[in-house]
């Protein structure tokens, strides 16, 4: 028993030096490089390796979470990710970071072309596919993130009209030209056969449907804050209490997203996946 | 006895007002997807609303205000042309929605020749104009808002072809891969993401199976 338990951990300890191993050959080979140290994460070594190697590249591959001015710029995208995943309505629409990334990913492709001549023919490949996963990761952030506001638009289209400050302005266009389009295609199946024109309106105020409000999602307080929990119609036949809860920082929650709708805008909270 | 029969086919008349809508939006419910544009049921029902529109103008003779007990009358068919309007709106809508689903996972369950089947012309032109729309709106940001469907998990994936129907293709790395059926190739996942979705080929797990 106890041999093939050592037996087991004897296994496990070759598979994990092998890759360190062709590592360290390599790096032996680079006489004229400075020797990586070696920590288990590939990123790690590619970060050592950049460090040591041409400084004027940090302009261009700012995603890295190696230099320290980038970042919380990173930290910001994945933030407003999560959040616009998990919010029912739009969030404001942060131009100066998305635009930022999208800037970025522009000139991502020419970098990773170019790595080869910057450095030994043994690492480029390795470094090409970390900076590309990085790619690929700030890209599905932008793409799903994206993708969640096109459709808030497209679900609640009347609603969105007067959320017009959260949009930006391709938004706003978007938003115009997917109205007119959903609105000529019901006059032309249903309200052109209408007989009276006061029949025919698709504004009205009962007609106009909210995302909803009222739904439940997992948050994480930031700051300590006070959460009234009363709702329009006080229901809360659970509670006795007065309904404003006091939550401190970093308490997890479930709530209803009308009660925490201002804090959230102001900062204090933020969404969890 | 003619009367009696007047009357029995005045309350049977009566009784269906509003189930055509019912109808509509049943037929929507129950289909796992979408059922094929009902085309004469949406005839019918804004045939209804006409109906309702006689009656009413019918009751308002003139300039002058109806009586009272008219009134309710022309409730009734007032709110039953809202009920009516109500429903078709909701039939279009949900069968917007669910196309407009089915254009931006780019056509995973049906490709647009199926979709022919089930759509209208007027539902046609729409996917067309909103194809267009969406796609200008990701090109303006150079993002392709189809693309990075799943949080990216590895650079290459290994699929197996599943179709003879393949081909030759040019991957973005340059190189041109022949796909015949049952082969198994190691792609970057941004070329062969898409070919997934539509089931042309299988992503193979390392695991090996027996």
């Amino acid at each position: 028993m106890a041999d093939l338990n050592n037996l087991l951990g004897d296994i496990h300890s070759d598979e994990e030096d092998a890759p360190l191993a062709t590592l360290q050959h390599q790096a032996d080979d680079d006489n004229d490089r400075e020797r990586l140290d070696l920590p288990p994460a590939l990123a790690e070594a590619a970060r050592k390796q950049y460090q040591t190697a041409t400084p004027e590249k940090e302009s261009e591959e700012g995603e890295e979470e190696d230099g320290i001015e980038e970042d919380p710029d990173y930290a910001q995208l994945k933030r407003l990710w999560k959040q616009e995943m998990n919010t029912p309505e739009l969030m404001t629409h942060d131009t100066e970071t998305i635009g930022l990334f999208l800037e970025l990913l522009e000139g991502q492709e020419e970098t990773i072309d170019k790595l080869p001549s910057r450095m030994d023919s043994n690492l480029a490949p390795l470094l090409q596919s970390i900076y590309k996963m990085d790619a690929d990761r700030v890209r599905f952030m932008l793409t799903d993130m994206t993708r969640a506001r096109l459709d808030k638009l497209e679900a609640h289209p009347l609603y969105m009209r007067e959320m017009v400050d959260r949009m930006s302005e391709q938004e706003i266009d978007y938003l115009k030209e997917y109205g007119q389009l959903t609105e000529r295609h019901l006059r032309r199946t249903v309200l052109d056969h209408l007989p009276k024109d006061a029949w025919k309106k698709l504004d009205e105020p009962e007609m106009i449907d909210t995302p909803n409000l009222d739904q439940f999602v997992f948050c994480k307080v930031l700051e300590t804050v006070e959460i009234d929990n009363h709702d329009a119609q006080g229901n809360d036949d659970d509670d006795d209490e007065d309904g404003i809860q006091e939550h401190k920082a970093g308490s997890c929650l479930i709530a209803r997203y009308s009660a925490i709708r201002d804090l959230v805008l102001k900062g204090k909270i933020e969404m969890l996946l | 006895s003619s009367p009696l029969l007047l009357l029995f086919l005045f309350h049977i008349i009566m009784a269906m007002y509003g189930q055509k809508g019912r109808d509509l939006l049943l037929e929507l419910k129950r289909s796992d997807w979408l059922p094929p544009y009902n085309g004469e049921l949406c005839t019918e029902i804004l045939e209804e609303i006409s109906l309702h529109f006689d009656e009413l103008q019918a009751q308002i003779s003139g300039n002058q205000k109806p009586p009272m007990e008219a009134r309710s009358s022309l409730l009734l068919h007032d709110m039953a042309i809202r009920r009516n309007k109500r429903c078709l709106l909701a039939y279009h809508v949900s069968r917007l929605t669910a196309l407009q689903k089915e254009v931006n996972t780019g056509y995973e369950h049906f490709n647009s020749a199926q979709l022919a089947t089930v759509t209208a012309e007027s539902e046609q032109d729409f996917l067309q104009q909103y194809e267009k729309l969406r796609t200008n709106f990701g090109a303006a940001l150079n993002l392709d808002l189809r693309a990075s469907l799943y949080p990216p998990e590895q650079d290459f994936v290994q699929v197996r072809v599943l179709t003879s129907t393949l081909g030759t293709i040019v991957t973005t790395s340059g190189s041109a891969v022949n796909l015949q059926l049952g082969t198994i190739h190691y792609l970057p996942r941004e070329d062969v993401e898409p070919l997934i979705r539509q089931g042309l080929l299988e992503q193979v797990d390392g695991e090996e199976e027996g």
